[in-house]
């Protein structure tokens, strides 16, 4: 009888740790718009303010390419907004992903793991954009506009390639 | 061929002082269409929760494929369960479902997934949260089937679903069940219209198990004896009565087993017997004393329906 029972269940080709997990990951992506659409389209409609903003900072002060306007910059922190973004998509991860998972037969451990390692993927692949956006904005001047974004406090750094640049 | 697949054993399940289900013992042969039926609120969804992990026992055992479900990746993966109030992510569209549910499902069937979506006529690129109740259950009911889980279950799967939707369904069901045997449990309470599919009846009432029986045996072990008053009562003085009507001078009564004997006993008096559907057998088992009058007129408007 047990027998019976072990056979049939292994007729279902148990899949991998690894591959439930991944699997996870994958069903939270399959709609790309939640964790890379619109965090980007955020990221670029901050872009576009920022730059209004910097405008007419630029017009009424008389120039942007100042050591002081760069630095004041620095505080705007509009890089951060898809993080608010990515907050309230975590929440929804677990309060509409979660059931739908238990009923595609995913174990909570799986669910939990693979929704851990998605957003550590999406830390770290945004980590390196922003990091090569900032680069970026340090080698084009602020974008030829003297309009810096990434470059900001806490995040930003001077950006190694503008530091030599700059020392050598 | 009797192997059992699920296997459960005093399963009690209590939300905080309300039981909901109530030291449930029955077994699941394989590749067999089980009906779950109950009123509302019997405790089907919480029974079906239970053997599939999603919900903790608070006591009793519970075995599906051998082991329990409970965060058991093996066992779960041989399951494909939709609730009928299954919650999607906000911004998914039925084709995200459809595309992720293969990676789920081992024995996935896209081509069979494809032509229900036609039948169906599920709109693919709409977001869920504006599909009607309808398409919402046609939505569960694609996965359901093209999955061809082990062990499926079906919850509610016509809510909202028309009468042509639902009759798709039950060829659909069919015709595949027939092509890839599995075992199905089909919780539902429009009884009459999938007593035709269930091979196997479980009743459950206030989270109990009422009935556990061979479908067969159930519609054939009661029948509805009508005629004059006077021939009636006669007739089944001394029997198990399970429910009585009359107009005037005329009686039918529904008794429980009556052998080849007595049947032809009955009609040699002049009295008519006809068989009693599997949804009255059930609403007249199940109905508290309090609800009577109530259940029977839902009764008659289901049998108008159907």
């Amino acid at each position: 009888m047990t027998d019976l029972l072990a056979g049939t269940a292994a007729s279902v080709h148990p899949r991998s740790a690894p591959a439930r997990i991944w699997n996870v990951v994958r069903l939270h992506l399959i709609d790309r718009r939640t964790y890379i659409g619109i965090p980007w389209l955020i990221v670029e409609m901050a872009f576009v303010i920022t730059v209004f903003i910097a405008q007419i900072i630029g017009f009424t002060t008389g120039g942007l390419g100042t050591p002081d306007a760069i630095e004041g910059q620095r505080y705007s922190w509009a890089v951060l907004s898809p993080q608010w973004y990515l907050v309230i998509v975590g929440v929804q991860a677990i309060s509409f992903g979660f059931p739908l998972a238990l009923g595609f037969g995913v174990t909570r451990r799986d669910f939990y793991l693979g929704t851990a390692l998605l957003f550590v993927l999406i830390s770290a692949v945004n980590a390196l954009a922003f990091a090569v956006l900032t680069q970026l904005e340090q080698v084009t001047e602020g974008w030829f506009i003297d309009t810096y974004m990434f470059n900001a406090l806490w995040l930003g750094l001077d950006g190694f390639w503008w530091t030599c640049s700059r020392s050598s | 061929m009797t192997d059992s697949i699920v296997r459960v054993a005093g399963l009690t399940k209590k939300f905080g002082a309300f039981t909901a289900i109530d030291d449930v013992s029955f077994t699941v042969e394989r590749n067999k269409i089980y009906g779950l039926l109950g009123r509302n609120g019997a405790g089907k969804t919480t029974l079906m929760q239970l053997l599939t992990g999603q919900q903790f026992a608070t006591s009793g055992t519970l075995e599906v494929f051998g082991a329990s479900p409970v965060e058991n990746a093996r066992v779960l993966q041989s399951l494909c369960f939709i609730k009928e109030s299954q919650k999607y992510p906000d911004s998914f569209r039925p084709d995200h479902v459809l595309a992720s549910a293969p990676w789920f499902f081992a024995h996935w069937d896209a081509a069979f997934a494809a032509r229900l979506v036609d039948d169906f006529r599920l709109p693919l690129n709409r977001p869920i949260k504006k599909l009607s109740r309808g398409q919402l259950s046609a939505v569960g009911v694609i996965v359901e089937l093209a999955s061809r889980a082990p062990l499926t279950f079906f919850d509610e799967p016509y809510l909202g679903l028309d009468a042509v939707a639902r009759q798709i369904f039950y060829d659909r069901l069919l015709e595949d069940y027939a092509e890839h045997p599995r075992t199905i449990i089909l919780s539902t309470h429009l009884i009459d219209e999938v007593s035709n599919l269930l091979e196997h009846v479980l009743v459950i009432d206030e989270g109990r198990i009422l009935i556990d029986q061979d479908a067969e045996q159930l519609r054939g072990s009661a029948s509805t004896v009508v005629g004059k008053k006077t021939d009636v009562d006669a007739f089944v003085a001394g029997r198990d009565i399970i429910s009585r009507t009359g107009i005037g001078g005329l009686a039918s009564v529904t008794v429980a087993g009556l052998s080849a004997a007595e049947r032809a006993a009955a009609r040699a008096t002049g009295l008519e017997l006809s068989p009693v559907s599997l949804q009255q057998l059930i609403v007249q088992r199940t109905t508290s004393d309090t609800a009577e009058s109530e259940t029977v007129t839902t009764t008659d408007a289901w049998s108008a329906r159907s």
